[in-house]
């Protein structure tokens, strides 16, 4: 059925662009029709069998945009991925959209930063089957369908964790489906994007996931500065409405995303009889499941850990950048409202200070002025300006906290020496600021310790989603509390640092939801659970290990790892104990 | 000190003696408190002074109106001992202590959650002003038109019951 997608809309442009390849050497600015590339992929860019139209969500996206800053272009498609990536990268095309970022594509990316959404693939089975690892379809047949994306990285993977497998091709999602219907295959691999519900009531997505990746648009290396222009437009302008819930980003991606739903209801009534038999299989299956897991070696393991440590990573990046933005978004607001107080006082006192010095001075000029007038300027002036000076103070202190906020989230990667506890102290303050009405005391237990060459905005990232956690959730209806922040050094030569709050803690169920990777994807903004998904985030770049969760219920909420520093530690005994880090 | 023009010191003027204006400045911050004051010290309307009362929660608020029901003005914040603690107050006064006269000036920092209209339309207040605006002459200003507002209702007032 996909197969009647499959029509070539190269169009005959192609000749003259490559002879316009040529004569591009000289980059123009000159705005001209500029040519973006969409290729076959379901719900990015397709073309709707019912109508013939041209939709999904990168084309409308990507059209509304050039619309909006009136761009003349034109659509080129092709279900040949590799044919227009070559035509883009001779500059024969000059936007490639709908580019999935995958390790081996690497060297792909001109502009490396504009993803579109994480999108990931994963494996599907009959409902019986509990699928959790790899390991268990050693020697199983697994329906791999042609020409899908993730076929290929599901066997370099089974591949790089030396998992032999038989796999057996399909021509489609059509047959695919049935084959494991009929029992011809266990599993098969399929993209987040694809939407198997359409195909078959029964497949189900398994909870093994694999190869987390990223949309992404992409132009040549050499691409003349115009359509560079363009790509920039493009990439502001979808940072821009991403950040904005309102916006019609959000509104294509629910029309586009939303339906992608995986029906689980068992059909039990359906199974009647055979369900017996079922269980009886599906028994036998947690057994063999259970004895392949031992014999997973230590070392498979490790390096599992390590690729999907990675992988999620960079599937996690991209909603955790988004939810950075809003809680530092939150304390700007309540820093700005703060400085009325001592801006409006010490506009009061100038403008007196004005009122005092007209009057004065046209009592002079008339010669009406006494001393003890002049006293009396003197004193209440003095006044004026303490009271000028003081709230003045206050206001520049407040700028500075402000200040040293933007510069976190704008110089995200900005490496410089900073020094613990001070550090703490800065973020505890401007945090306290928002939750002023509540009475919650910070003890820190910190070693002295300087980081050379670090990035601080990954450990304030982490320290102020603790905070607003804690004032967010764990002292939500609570007038009191204590936070504890613990930084020690070692023996070991390793970072301990724990974190606690008497507050709430968490139910069972959010904790355990905190865990998973993709938690966050399919939740509302403002859930905890992105908060704590960009500490983990940040966790894993730390490589931190140990990682221990203390979760009372209505009794707070704590956590501990270790991060290790290696050699990078010296201890200065001089004056007082102190650590560098570099 | 020669080139300097002075002339001689005036006798004390006398103090105003008149029964003053008073008005009741509820506010957590002190600052607020001080400058207040010093654009306020000379003030005077219809020949009469003005006598500061200080408030620095709604509570202490609450006290003063109950004991100094002459409280012409009260130039009220909004965020005191809670986030809305000066707001809560307005319909204490108006109801409890049914005290329609005073009139009620929210001075604020913070807008919160609530726009300005929704504020005005939801309490029984008489202005509502942004601290970062207030400067001295319009502080001046603000309150000598509450004050004719005052006066006038407390002239009303006296003939209907006379």
């Amino acid at each position: 059925m996909r197969n009647i997608l499959r029509i070539t809309f190269i169009l005959l442009f192609s000749l003259f662009l490559s002879f316009n390849a040529y004569a591009q050497e000289t980059p123009e600015v000159e705005p001209r029709e500029i040519s973006i590339v969409f290729t076959n992929f379901v719900p990015l860019s397709y073309i709707n069998e019912e109508t013939g139209e041209f939709e999904g969500f990168y084309f409308e996206i990507f059209t509304r945009i050039l619309e909006e800053y009136n761009i003349d272009y034109e659509v080129i498609y092709s279900d040949d991925f590799f044919e227009l990536y070559n035509k883009v990268i001779n500059n024969e095309y000059d936007i490639f959209s709908g580019l999935l970022r995958t390790p081996d594509r690497e060297d792909l990316f001109y502009w490396p930063d504009h993803s579109i959404r994480t999108l990931y693939s994963s494996l599907y089975t009959k409902y019986e089957l509990l699928l959790e690892e790899p390991e268990q379809l050693r020697n199983e047949r697994v329906g791999i369908v042609r020409n899908e994306a993730a076929g290929e990285r599901f066997l370099s993977f089974m591949e790089e964790f030396d998992i032999d497998f038989i796999p057996v091709f399909y021509s489609g999602f059509e047959e695919v489906t049935s084959a494991l219907e009929n029992g011809e295959i266990v599993a098969f691999t399929a993209s987040s994007s694809i939407r198997v519900d359409e195909y078959s009531n029964n497949a189900f997505r398994s909870s093994f996931v694999f190869s987390p990746m990223s949309g992404y648009f992409t132009c040549s290396v050499d691409s003349d500065d115009y359509v560079k222009q363009v790509v920039d437009i493009l990439s502001n302008r979808i940072h821009e409405l991403k950040t904005n819930r309102d916006s019609y980003y959000w509104s294509l991606y629910n029309k586009y995303f939303e339906t992608i739903k995986i029906e689980e209801t068992p059909q039990w009534v359906l199974l009647g009889i055979p369900f017996l038999l079922l269980v009886i299989l599906s028994s036998f299956i947690i057994i063999r499941i259970l004895t392949r897991k031992l014999r997973l070696s230590n070392n498979e393991l490790k390096k599992l850990n390590e690729t999907l440590e990675k992988k999620i990573d960079i599937a996690a990046k991209e909603m955790v950048d988004m939810e950075k933005m809003a809680s530092i978004g939150k304390l700007t607001a309540s820093i700005a409202h703060e400085m009325n107080t001592p801006i409006g006082v010490a506009y009061t006192s100038s403008s007196l200070e004005q009122h005092k010095v007209e009057i004065l001075e046209e009592k002079y000029n008339n010669n009406e002025l006494s001393e003890k007038e002049l006293l009396n300027f003197f004193e209440a002036s003095k006044e004026a300006f303490n009271l000028l000076n003081y709230n003045l103070e206050r206001a520049a202190d407040l700028i500075q906290r402000l200040k040293g906020l933007s510069a976190e989230q704008t110089l995200a990667n900005e490496i410089r020496d900073f020094e613990v506890p001070d550090f703490f102290y800065n973020i505890w303050k401007s945090v306290k600021l928002t939750y002023k009405e509540k009475d919650v005391k910070l003890h820190l237990d910190c070693d002295n310790i300087l980081f050379k060459n670090a990035k601080p905005s990954r450990m304030y990232q982490v320290t102020l989603n603790y905070l607003l956690n804690s004032f967010e959730h764990g002292f939500a209806g609570r007038n009191s509390g204590n936070v504890y922040i613990t930084l020690k050094v070692n023996e070991d030569n390793n970072l301990y640092w724990c974190y606690e709050d008497d507050g709430n803690g968490m139910s069972e169920e959010v904790v355990k939801k905190i865990l998973e990777p993709f938690f966050t994807t399919k939740k509302e903004e403002g859930n905890t659970g992105l908060g704590m998904s960009i500490i983990f985030n940040i966790l894993a770049t730390f490589k931190a290990r140990d990682i221990k969760i203390e979760n009372r219920v209505g009794g707070g909420f704590k956590i501990s790892y270790i991060i290790p520093i290696g050699d990078r530690s010296r201890k200065l005994t001089k004056q007082k104990e102190k650590y560098i880090i570099e | 000190m020669s080139d300097l023009k002075l002339s001689p010191n005036k006798e004390d003027q006398k103090e105003n003696t008149n029964e003053p204006w008073i008005v009741l400045v509820a506010d957590d911050d002190g600052s607020i408190h001080l400058v207040t004051e010093m654009v306020l010290r000379d003030f005077e309307f219809e020949d009469k002074p003005l006598k500061l009362l200080k408030a620095y929660s709604a509570r202490q608020t609450l006290e003063i109106m109950e004991n100094e029901p002459k409280v012409a003005i009260i130039l009220l914040d909004v965020v005191m001992e809670s986030l809305n603690a000066g707001l809560d107050a307005v319909p204490i006064i108006r109801n409890k202590l049914k005290n329609r006269e005073v009139r009620i000036i929210v001075r604020t920092g913070q807008a919160g959650k609530a726009t300005v209209s929704d504020i005005i339309r939801q309490y029984d207040i008489n202005d509502f002003k942004n601290k970062s605006y207030l400067d001295h002459d319009k502080l001046v200003d603000v309150v000598t038109m509450a004050l004719r507002n005052y006066r006038d209702i407390k002239l009303a007032s006296n003939e209907k019951h006379t």
